[in-house]
């Protein structure tokens, strides 16, 4: 059987991160951000099982890519639970629609009729 | 060096926090529902662990850097200062929140523990010597501290705020991870006592690669300290967020960001190699100029005071981050220092604006006019604390901003030190805003109906200001301790 070596999977890794952050930059629906950073995540994560088997060290990068899946769970939770939130003010989950706070001088009424 | 699984017993701060969680959980489902007995065992817990972090600071062992969990984490004074620094900010925090109207008494048990869990996670990240336990520990401090943000469910803007502030931190810390792991592939080792030995020993064949994982571990902590071009966030979450929230993220989470950048620039690569990396220390340099500049400018027109003083936190994170431009020593311990300055003077400024807050449901500086008259203790100890914020003599600020001028003048950054002070001038101006509003204004009819302010948040503000002036007056046994965790985190 051939070994596959270590570049293919940093090929792939970077290829996801980069779409990744391209999805994070692109889109305004905050699913779909949502989605760019779990890519974001997941590039990073074949990263760390390469280098893990890479390196030698199989026990540390397994836990590590183990915990990243772990915390990645438990922000999209928050991020969600967030977004629920937002969704029942704001009657939207677009983000530039999300924006009551922003610089004001003083004087301008902005503020009131927000 | 002392290594071995089983020194727990010098992670006693972080358990104590962490069982003060569990007391308060269960003493609520016990029937407790009393927001004041809630607080009294929540600084119980706190002073405990605040003690018990003193204690740690000056043991010997300690001193010797003591190795936990096989080389997870690392107790050394450089950790111990930094809890310090959580701990203080938290009690500030949890004692704010205690007598706030913007917090629903019903859920104010939730909040706590969610402040509790975000002073635990910034405690494990001044401690962590693994970048899985780094990673660890950084999302147990944003998730939490995302939450926070949002707390007031009835307030679109608090809302609005944990949303902004889960929306950039989730894609920093997506961008940090990948950092994170490719600095894991390159130095082939999760381990950061490890990869200090690693670089120091020059096995590694060319440092420039390891620029490419530094800077976008950077970009996740330039997030968390609010550095130019990564600051946008801050001014939107700190005016939306409720006060005494604002008043910990502004200290708090940028204290544990430098905690993490000092301890990658000083303690994992050597200070020769960090200085020998192409361009670090003037590009670091461009982005304090910048962030100070940006926060400045912005801060000049801000009507609200929450906001303001969340542009006044970017600017003190560009002081701060001049200091870590020096790569040096001298530079690190001007920031630590500068950063108990800071500490002590935003919490107390940021009491004052609670209490108002409490009493007339106003941030706009306009609304606030005449509190001189009306509050004389707190617009003293505000006034104090606006001077030293921008750091007049005899300030703790002042103090703060000498030593990071000094270490940047002796590095031969001339334009950057300049920049500095043409800053301080500007901040000058805002600062002096409010201080017209509260003594050069006649207070509103309406102001005069309120009561007196509580006599809990005079005594907070006082002893608050007390150190401002303290470490303004005699600083060098501060400034000694500064050192002496410096010193414990460069690698040998």
């Amino acid at each position: 059987m051939q070994v596959i070596g270590l570049t293919p999977y940093l090929v792939v890794a970077s290829t996801l991160f980069c779409l990744g952050v391209f999805c994070v930059l692109t889109r305004r629906n905050s699913i779909g951000i949502l989605i760019g950073v779990e890519l974001m995540l997941n590039a990073a994560n074949v990263n760390i099982v390469a280098f893990s088997r890479y390196v030698g060290d199989p026990v540390g990068g397994q836990i590590f890519a183990i915990l990243v899946i772990l915390l990645a769970a438990s922000e999209a939770v928050i991020f969600l639970g967030l977004l629920m939130a937002v969704y029942q003010r704001f009657d939207t989950i677009e983000v530039d629609k999300v924006s009551l706070l922003k610089d004001e001088v003083p004087g301008d009424d902005a503020h009131e009729r927000a | 060096m002392r290594a071995s699984l089983l020194n727990l017993d010098y992670l006693l701060p972080e358990w104590i926090v962490c069982g003060t969680i569990l007391v308060l959980i269960l003493s609520y489902l016990l029937g407790t529902t009393d927001r004041r007995r809630l607080a009294d065992l929540s600084v119980l817990g706190l002073v405990t662990a605040l003690f018990f972090s003193v204690v740690t600071f000056f043991e010997p062992a300690v001193v010797g850097r003591v190795s936990i969990g096989n080389g997870l984490l690392q107790v050394d004074p450089f950790s111990q200062l930094f809890k310090i620094l959580f701990l203080v900010s938290t009690l500030a925090a949890v004692l704010y929140s205690a007598g706030s109207v913007e917090i629903h008494g019903k859920r104010w048990m939730e909040f706590n523990c969610f402040l509790l869990g975000v002073t635990s996670g910034m405690m494990f990240l001044a401690s962590s010597m693994n970048l899985m336990m780094v990673y660890l520990s950084f999302e147990m401090m944003s998730l939490s501290s995302y939450v926070l943000a949002g707390y007031t469910r009835g307030d679109p803007r608090s809302t609005e705020a944990g949303y902004k502030y889960v929306l950039f931190g989730a894609v920093s810390s997506g961008v940090m991870l990948f950092g994170l792991s490719l600095m894991y592939g390159l130095l082939g080792t999760l381990d950061m006592g490890l990869m200090a030995q690693r670089t120091a020993l020059a096995q590694f064949p060319d440092l420039h690669l390891l620029l490419l994982p530094l800077t976008l571990v950077f970009v996740g902590l330039g997030y968390k300290i609010a550095f130019f071009p990564f600051h946008y966030w801050a001014p939107d979450v700190y005016e939306g967020s409720p006060t005494p929230v604002t008043a910990f993220f502004s200290v708090g989470t940028k204290a544990a960001g430098l905690a993490l950048l000092l301890r990658l620039l000083l303690g994992t690569l050597s200070l020769d190699q960090t200085q020998a990396i192409p361009w670090a220390g003037d590009l670091l340099a461009f982005l304090a100029a910048m962030t100070m500049t940006v926060g400045n400018l912005a801060a000049l027109n801000q009507a609200n005071i929450k906001r303001m003083l969340a542009y006044s936190a970017i600017a003190h994170a560009g002081y701060m981050l001049m200091g870590v431009a020096v790569l040096n020593v001298a530079g690190a311990e001007a920031v630590l220092f500068y950063l108990f300055a800071y500490m002590f003077t935003n919490l107390g400024a940021f009491t004052v604006v609670v209490a108002l807050f409490n009493l007339y449901q106003s941030e706009q500086v306009d609304e606030l006019t005449g509190m001189g008259k009306l509050f004389p203790l707190a617009s003293v100890c505000m006034a104090i604390c606006l001077f030293s914020l921008t750091g007049l003599p005899p300030t703790a600020g002042f103090i703060g901003k000498f030593y990071v001028f000094a270490a940047v003048i002796q590095k031969g950054y001339f334009v950057l030190a300049l920049v500095g002070a043409i800053n301080t001038a500007i901040s000058l101006f805002y600062y002096m805003r409010i201080m017209k509003a509260f003594y050069f204004r006649e207070p509103k009819a309406e102001m005069l109906a309120a009561g007196p302010m509580p006599c809990g948040y005079n005594v907070l503000i006082a002893s608050l200001t007390v150190p401002v002036l303290i470490f303004g007056i005699c600083w060098s046994r501060l400034y000694e301790y500064c050192s002496t965790s410096i010193s414990s985190l460069i690698a040998h």
